[in-house]
């Protein structure tokens, strides 16, 4: 066994962590925020340093690369939230393209997403259902070569700012994916009012035209496509959180350590000792759990179950530690001029996006059927 | 990184889990393994079995062991796997016999290793007192120099077994008016010398725990292992990390046959696994086994890493482990064992208080035995204790 990252990887992480420490204070975050927009600096610097096209195929004018790897920046990205569509397009909507199997689309959608050129995303929740994409409803009618297509989607990440929206819709021959430009006739993006103040969209499709050449798949393989996709958001978000929860400890053992009450800093206090011992035991399970399963991912030899406990994990990591972050800091931190906030919202987005931990205890729950003894 | 045995690993644990398979009858689960004289018995000979293949030494240098010592890593596969197949953990306190290794002297070695090797004798440690227990330090067992001899005086108590093995390596005070750290010894006791009184006392999880009381007991000066006074650095040190635990393998063992039995055998007239409570329930353990499980091959990996001297470069920038990751582990441990059998024993309703033994009883008592031997979360540390460490070391947190 060995747990190194590679070095490449190393560098990356480091880069990475140095290139945002400078470009991405939390001015920018609140700044992207408060206008409703993402970081469009920030995000023409990271296409030129060519990590939106890590984890893209060459095919895909990208680098290569893994969702290992894309987790590793998402990590980074998290630690400094930046305002950046990375996951919904590089890694969610690239997925679902790249899960196609289909070259011709790949050789035509995915250039644009790995230089940054365009902002993807991939559209698969609705009023009835979520996550399971055996629910999707939204109607795709044949048309001629193509379809026509109707009805709504729901939490669509960055959809505010797509150019491009992968979708997951479903026809007489099963679950049809498609891609369908923002501004086609017919298709209308409406921003969600989230806790995270990010770009969730419903987006409705009315009588909206897709030609054959926008169809990228169809029945097994556009199944096939959006549960990669779906895996990938997991662990791209697993990523995120870990950063985020882990600058939110941080935070929370610095303030411990300086903040004085009753003659002494409240860090020799057991109750808070015992608060920040937890905080790390979940935050390093959190670390082993999802590196490993990223990884396993990536060389195939992990599928969506062990995807599932990643994010079940993490999800629950993320949520109370972020919570105890604040009753380390107590009034401070409720003041929204104080930045743990900012994590918090933000944490308690991508808890719940791509399935919350209820949902994916019962993928593991419902597989539990089945004879355990090896 | 590279997350899979190697093929020699591979090849280990089949080896160990067949020699395990062939031991251990399926319906064996270990209660009373140390008391009445026939289950011990069964507990002796899986050692010496054991110890025949020498596999009680796998750490041990090739002098006192006779074979390339095994990496952690072989190790903690077979520690993983008698937990999983609940071997009877007899003489497995291997910690006097590394005290021995790094801190014996040559006549020491001579004396007990193989047959510490070979489980013909077995050792305890002799910590715990009644004023000394998470904070052994302030120990007040004494041990005064009188000639060729110690004369020890005192009390320890909560030992494990001692009723039924030879030797105590016990931790006394031979400088009395020394600081809190300094001035402690390890010396070695055959338990039957004169003086010395071994009570032993049921424990909740169905073993005798022992107090045994010191009354001017005198035993060789030669018995002392290392330096005088110097044991907190030298033999105590050994004991806290010196070899893997079966990290969460034991609980994997119940946790898949309550699965088993959520899936075949109907309580009040229905399947549990058949109720979504159930199965969120399970889902929930089966994660934090998976969480465990990672942790534990994360944590042996390192420690090997460190001891071969080789950089763990991950540590930097959180790929890899934080300096308390031992700690983490533990506390997963003392934590979760209780939760889950706790939880399995409330959907098992009246069944759940049944005991081994019992022709009604789910699971051959196992979790009624689970939710007894819970209890002994405090053993080597409170949760508490392992919280307050993980707060100072792992993160620098002022002292109380």
């Amino acid at each position: 066994m060995d747990f190194n990252l590679s070095e490449e990887q190393v560098l990356l992480k480091q880069n990475a962590a140095r290139m945002l420490a400078d470009t991405c204070p939390t001015d920018v975050v609140r700044q992207a925020e408060d206008d409703g927009r993402y970081a469009a600096d920030l995000w023409h610097d990271l296409s030129n340093l060519g990590w939106l096209g890590l984890g893209i195929s060459q095919d895909g004018g990208g680098a290569g690369g893994t969702i290992f790897d894309q987790m590793l920046l998402a990590e980074e990205f998290g630690r400094v939230l930046a305002p950046v569509p990375f996951v919904a397009s590089n890694v969610v909507a690239a997925a679902a393209i790249e899960g196609s199997g289909n070259a011709q689309a790949i050789g035509r959608w995915l250039p644009p997403i790995a230089s940054g050129s365009r902002i993807a995303t991939l559209a698969i929740a609705e009023s009835d259902t979520l996550w399971d994409i055996d629910g999707i409803t939204l109607a795709a009618t044949s048309d001629g070569d193509g379809y026509r297509l109707d009805g709504e989607k729901l939490f669509v990440l960055d959809g505010v700012f797509a150019d491009d929206i992968v979708v997951g819709a479903r026809s007489s021959e099963g679950v049809v994916l498609a891609i369908v430009p923002a501004d086609t006739p017919g298709v209308t993006v409406e921003r969600m009012d989230t806790i995270s103040g990010d770009g969730q969209a419903s987006i409705r499709f009315e009588n909206t035209s897709v030609a054959a050449d926008q169809v990228i798949a169809i029945g097994d393989a556009a199944e096939q496509a959006l549960s990669r996709a779906v895996d990938h958001a997991c662990l791209a978000h697993c990523g995120s959180m870990l950063g985020a929860a882990q600058v939110g400890m941080d935070m929370a053992v610095e303030y411990a350590k300086d903040r004085v009450q009753f003659g002494r800093a409240i860090g020799g206090f057991q109750a808070i000792q015992h608060k920040l011992a937890t905080m790390m035991k979940e935050l390093e399970s959190a670390r082993a759990i999802i590196y490993s399963t990223a990884w396993q991912y990536s060389l195939g030899n992990a599928d969506s179950q062990a995807v599932s406990m990643a994010k079940a994990w993490m999800n629950d990591a993320s949520d109370r530690s972020m919570w105890e972050a604040h009753q380390i800091h107590a009034g401070v931190a409720y003041m929204m001029e104080f930045d743990l906030q900012l994590y918090t919202r933000r944490c308690k987005s991508w808890e719940v996006l791509f399935g919350d931990t209820r949902h994916h205890r019962t993928q593991i729950g419902d597989a539990l059927r089945a004879p355990v003894r090896p | 990184m590279h997350l899979d045995f190697s093929p020699a690993e591979e090849a280990w644990r089949s080896e160990v889990v067949e020699f395990l398979e062939a031991e251990i009858p399926a319906d064996y689960r270990g209660e009373t393994a140390y008391e009445d004289d026939e289950a011990y018995e069964f507990t002796r000979s899986f050692a010496r079995k054991l110890g025949g293949r020498n596999w009680l030494s796998l750490a041990w240098p090739e002098r006192y062991s006779g074979q390339q010592p095994r990496s952690k890593t072989e190790q903690a596969i077979l520690m993983a796997e008698i937990g999983y197949h609940r071997g009877p953990f007899m003489n497995f306190q291997s910690d006097p016999a590394s005290a021995l290794i790094s801190y014996g002297t040559d006549a020491q070695r001579d004396r007990w290793l193989e047959d510490l090797r070979t489980a013909e004798i077995g050792f305890c440690n002799g910590l715990t007192e009644p004023e000394a227990g998470s904070d052994l330090a302030a120990l007040s067992f004494s041990a005064v120099e009188e000639g060729d001899e110690f004369v020890l005086n005192g009390e320890k108590i909560f030992n494990t077994r001692a009723h039924r093995i030879e030797y105590m390596m016990v931790a006394a005070r031979t400088t009395p008016d020394a600081t809190k750290y300094r001035g402690i010894s390890a010396i070695v006791c055959d338990l039957e010398t004169p003086g010395i009184t071994v009570v032993p006392k049921m424990d909740l999880g169905g073993t005798n725990l022992s107090w045994i009381y010191f009354d001017n007991v005198r035993v060789p000066k030669d018995n002392l292992i290392g330096t005088k006074d110097q044991a907190w650095y030298e033999a105590l040190s050994v004991d806290l990390h010196s070899r893997p635990g079966s990290g969460p393998y034991s609980s994997q063992r119940t946790f898949d046959d309550f699965v088993q039995f959520c899936n075949q055998e109907p309580v009040g007239g229905r399947l549990l696994i058949d109720a979504e409570e159930t199965r969120l329930m399970l889902a929930e353990f089966a994660i934090e086994l998976e969480v465990q499980r990672q942790l534990y091959w994360r944590t042996i990996w390192a420690r090997e890493q460190r001891e071969s001297g080789n950089d763990v470069i991950g540590e930097k920038i959180g790929g890899g482990l934080h300096q308390s990751s031992s700690s983490v582990l533990g506390l997963w441990q003392k934590e979760w064992t209780p939760r889950f059998m706790h939880a399995a024993y409330r959907l098992l309703g009246p069944y759940g208080q049944l005991k081994y033994g019992d022709r009604w009883a789910p699971m051959l008592g196992e979790i009624e035995r689970g939710v007894r031997l819970s209890h002994s979360n405090h053993a080597h540390g409170t949760p508490e204790i392992l919280k307050n460490v993980m707060a100072h070391r792992g993160l620098d947190m002022p002292r109380s």
